[in-house]
């Protein structure tokens, strides 16, 4: 409950920020959101003076918008015409499954390499993947997205450089889930399934890409000390054999130490996300973020920031209690 | 028994290791064939086909519109554009001058009258002459009071229904509804009286819902045709507007963001048109049906818009020739069309070079590659150029306040480095506050554009009593960092230049909130006038018109009634007469070109602001490219009706 409590004052924190940052950028939104048609037109400018109190000093302003929040009102998007709940609801699906396959990429890149430079510790092969690893997590998460743009989809035309899908032979699935890949699967429409992760699997591997070198350096860390440890060289004793004290006790036991890190790996992975969608026009909330700071849409960028505010604390939450589920040594006050 | 050592020990277990990573990589890399194989079937999205009659030359932009109305359309014509537009697709949101970039506009949504895009091709400018569009005719009355349309016959939107008068009278009180009944609904001029006037929305549509509009009930009618309104029908194929006051340009603002016809019976059977401020959304992404020759059949936000050809467009019987006359009217050649919003600059060249799109927006550095490889890529540039570049000079503080400085200025400014530096050369010099394209309104005292001469600038400070520059202070500029990319270079060469004459600049990149803080209308600007800086330089994309009228600039950038842009807060009683005067005196067009001439000496002679380009290139520093051959190089450019939005007319657009 205490890990709870810090999470919504978290937000609340988040919130007060942004909302202050997020109208430091304009003194008169409405001719950034709208231009010199708003000083053409009266009556508008004064409807959306009245819907967001801007005659209001900035708490009494802050007020109103903390009394929508509670009543699961985000606002109005004025870049884009539409009430914040339906933008959300049209784009976060697609940001929760790229970011849901860049973590099985993160796994399946990490683990792997993680455990190829605990094998080969300090040879060749453990310092060309450190090499890998260090060059992904010291690039931008933009530069590495223009890279696998040049490399795949320019050079050898392997993946299609932009988009979800392909707009003229997409068929949407049947709504369930709202989220497309989900969907697919759910219903079995294999061959929409299959196009949609097509499209995916730049975007994501430019988000785990970057962050995939957390896991192997931790992995490959714990793996060598666990290797010399009192309980390894007991099992060696018993004659068990080094394929199984290798991935099963070795590996097995290091996977604790991963799961500390899925909180941290999943918040790199939101903000390498606002790149990846944007680059690879990709129509998550990622992309509509980066959009309405572009146009200064303010009570666009206060709903995305505070959306993944959320995300970022309920992913910490999860990771505690898995923590503690999975090492019971582990307990939160 | 071995020993224990973790070197050791790591080394036994190697083979399984590796043999698991071999399995991983070949089925990642059989996945990868898989898909490799699935993509080339199935996400090509370069047309396969090609129109068979469908001609194109690069001679005569006249060529480009051969395309007959029994040439059978195939094929996919993808386009990658860098914005979304703002608004969302949703032509309501036309009185607050949106969406931005309307790629709508004159696709699905046709006007009364059209502009005459031939003859701005081969003239560069606006020739004040329009040619028939929804409308085959109209007239004015001699005191330019009295408008009347007579429309085509036959004409349907997308959704099958008629447009007909009775659908123009819906769509012209739909503008006054969203205006809150404000008396300058119409492209904000003060041109109806509208005193007493009220459109019972609900009521309306609720009868509309009832009868619909293809055969109005007598209810309907008897609304539509009351006389003593601003606009009223006479018959279903006849429509009146009666101005408060005589308006020569009110044809031309038809072509503007208000004249662009959509189907009211649709809006009101889903939901209406919303309130102001509070527009129904859900023609965000499904937008209004419209007359053109095509239609919107999907929509992903901030993602793509795909476009169909609408199967009855009334255009299809129009005979090659009456669409090389008008080719906004064309029906396009190819039957679908994609517009994909890509932001990323190397996404969409990338997507240019590789054939996934015929046509991209290409920027900045991109442009210049581009630029370089003429034999390769062709682009499209404007050669009726409406959007204005320039610096302000605050007329009202010290010592920008006298003329003899802002001559100084305005003589010392190299204009082909600014329009190097800030357009890659694709800039037009011109002399505000009309922009070139406006023709016989543009430069009616034929005045030559400031010529860089140091000499000559010099002489002014000396007779300002500033030699050498010397008593005067270090003037800032400011920027708004949102046009930083292209601005930056242009101040740079500016402060060079006057560097040259004793003039320090102190160029300050402000955010957005800064730069605009203390602009509003003229007297906002008065009120404000210490604290706005001597220099700025222009809008953040430039100025571009509203609609086709002179009235649009030169109210808006030199007279003391401007609601905006006048930010050089220039006071000249005599200027604001004239400018004035020009909307009133009827079809005397000498008389209003006598008007701004003298206006225009005024302004030359004291110079309010250093005019400095009109840009050939829809984003100032990059346009639309594509690889020659693919498609037709002649295509048309969307007219200056809508702001900033230079976007290609995609039904002008053919393969190559």
């Amino acid at each position: 409950m205490r890990r709870l409590g810090t999470g919504v004052l978290v937000l609340f924190g988040v919130s007060v920020i942004t909302f202050v940052l997020a109208h430091s950028v304009s003194s008169n939104p409405l001719v950034a959101w709208f231009g010199r048609g708003i000083e053409e037109n009266p009556g508008l400018a004064q409807h959306y003076f009245q819907i967001y109190h801007l005659n209001d000093p900035l708490y009494i302003q802050y007020f109103y918008y903390i009394d929508g929040l509670l009543h699961l009102n985000l606002g109005w998007a004025p870049s884009a015409e539409e009430p914040l709940t339906t933008i959300v609801s049209q784009t976060l699906p697609w940001t929760l499954e790229l970011i849901f396959l860049s973590l099985i990429f993160t796994a399946i890149i990490g683990i792997t390499s993680g455990i190829l430079s605990a094998r080969f510790a300090g040879r060749l092969p453990d310092k060309i993947l450190r090499g890998l690893y260090l060059t992904g997590m010291a690039s931008p998460a933009f530069f590495i997205a223009i890279v696998l743009i040049v490399v795949f989809s320019g050079i050898f035309h392997i993946f299609p450089t932009s988009g979800a899908y392909n707009v003229s032979t997409y068929v949407s699935p049947p709504t369930i889930t709202h989220i497309p890949m989900l969907d697919a699967l759910i219903t079995g429409r294999w061959s929409t399934l299959g196009m949609l992760l097509w499209y995916a699997i730049l975007p994501a591997l430019s988000i785990s890409l970057g962050v995939y070198g957390i896991l192997t350096r931790v992995l490959r860390s714990n793996m060598i000390d666990l290797l010399s440890s009192n309980f390894i060289r007991a099992a060696r004793a018993r004659a068990v054999s080094e394929n199984r004290i290798f991935l099963w006790h070795a590996f097995k036991n290091s996977l604790v130490s991963v799961i500390t890190l899925l909180a941290i790996i999943v918040n790199i992975s939101l903000v390498a996300d606002l790149f990846a969608e944007e680059i690879f026009a990709y129509p998550g909330m990622g992309k509509f973020a980066v959009d309405s700071a572009l146009a200064l849409d303010y009570p666009s960028i206060l709903a995305t920031t505070l959306i993944f505010a959320t995300i970022i604390v309920l992913v910490n939450l999860g990771a505690d209690i898995m923590y503690a589920f999975v090492d019971p040594r582990i307990r939160y006050g | 028994m071995l020993p224990i050592n973790s070197k050791y020990s790591l080394r036994a277990i190697s083979r399984v290791v590796i043999v698991g990573i071999v399995i991983i990589i070949i089925i990642v890399a059989g996945v990868g064939v898989y898909f490799a194989t699935l993509k080339t079937t199935s996400t090509t999205t370069t047309p396969t086909t090609t129109s068979s009659s469908a001609t194109s030359t690069t001679s005569s932009s006249t060529t480009a519109t051969t395309t007959s109305s029994t040439t059978p359309s195939s094929g996919t014509l993808s386009i990658d554009d860098y914005v979304w537009p703002t608004g969302n697709l949703n032509e309501l949101n036309a009185p607050g001058f949106l969406p931005y970039p309307d790629w709508l506009e004159g696709t699905v949504y046709q006007t009364l009258v059209s502009v005459n895009l031939t003859a701005e091709q081969d003239l560069g400018q606006f020739t004040g002459v329009f040619q028939p569009g929804l409308a085959s005719s109209w007239n004015a009355s001699s005191n330019a009071e009295t408008y009347t349309f007579t429309l085509r016959t036959g004409i349907t939107f997308s959704d099958g229904n008629d447009f007909n008068a009775y659908t123009v009278w819906a769509v012209f009180f739909t503008w006054y509804y969203l205006t809150n009944d404000s008396a300058t609904f119409w492209s904000a001029l003060p041109i109806f009286n509208t005193t007493g006037v009220t459109f019972n929305e609900s009521q309306f549509g609720a009868d509309v819902n009832s009868s619909g509009l293809n055969s109005p009930s007598s209810a309907l009618i008897a609304i539509m045709s009351n006389t003593s309104l601003p606009a009223y029908v006479t018959s279903p194929t006849t429509i009146n507007f009666q101005l408060d006051t005589p308006f020569p340009f009110f044809i031309n603002s038809f072509t503007g963001f208000q004249g662009m016809m959509f189907d009211p019976t649709y809006m009101f059977q889903h939901g209406g048109p919303g309130t102001d401020g509070n527009l129904n959304p859900a023609f965000n992404l499904t937008p209004l049906p419209g007359t053109g020759p095509y239609m919107v059949t999907g929509a992903t936000f901030q993602s793509s818009v795909q476009f169909t050809q609408y199967s009855s467009y009334w255009g299809d019987s129009l005979t090659a020739a009456q669409i090389a006359a008008n080719p906004i009217l064309n029906p396009g050649s190819y039957k679908n069309v994609i517009i994909y919003d890509v932001t990323s600059a190397t996404t969409n060249l990338l997507n240019l070079q590789n054939g996934n799109v015929q046509l991209a927006t290409v920027t900045g550095s991109n442009f210049q590659l581009v630029n370089s490889e003429s034999s390769t890529y062709g682009l499209a540039v404007i050669k009726h150029p409406a959007t204005l570049d320039w610096m302000f000079m605050n007329n009202q503080i010290f010592p920008t306040n006298i003329t003899d400085v802002r001559l100084a200025i305005v003589n010392a400014i190299n204009y082909t480095q600014v329009i190097q530096a800030g357009a890659f050369g694709y800039g037009t010099r011109m002399l505000g506050p009309e922009a070139p394209y406006y023709g016989p309104y543009y430069d009616p005292g034929n005045y030559t554009p400031y010529q860089t001469n140091y000499t000559a600038a010099a002489q002014y400070l000396t007779d300002a009593g500033f030699p050498g520059g010397h008593g005067i202070p270090a003037l800032t500029m400011y920027i708004d960092v949102l046009g930083e990319f292209y601005e930056s270079p242009i101040a740079q060469v500016i402060a060079a230049n006057l560097a040259q004459i004793g003039i320090t600049v102190n160029i300050q990149i402000v955010t957005d909130a800064v730069y605009y803080q203390y602009y509003g209308t003229y007297a906002t600007n008065l009120a404000n006038a210490a604290k706005i800086p001597p220099l700025a330089l222009g809008n953040v994309a430039g100025f571009a018109p509203d609609y086709l009228a002179p009235t649009d600039f030169w109210g808006a950038f030199v007279t003391t009634y401007s609601s905006w842009g006048n930010f050089a807060i220039f006071n000249s009683t005599e200027v604001t007469n004239l400018v004035a005067s020009i909307s009133h005196d009827g079809t005397n067009t000498t008389a209003i070109t006598d008007a701004l001439t003298t206006a225009e000496g005024i302004i030359y002679a004291q110079a309010p602001d250093a005019w400095l380009f009109a840009a050939e290139l829809p984003a100032i520093q990059g346009t639309y490219a594509y690889k020659i051959g693919t498609i037709n190089s002649n295509f048309f450019m969307e007219p200056n009706l809508e702001g900033v939005s230079d976007i290609p007319l995609f039904n002008t657009v053919s393969p190559g």
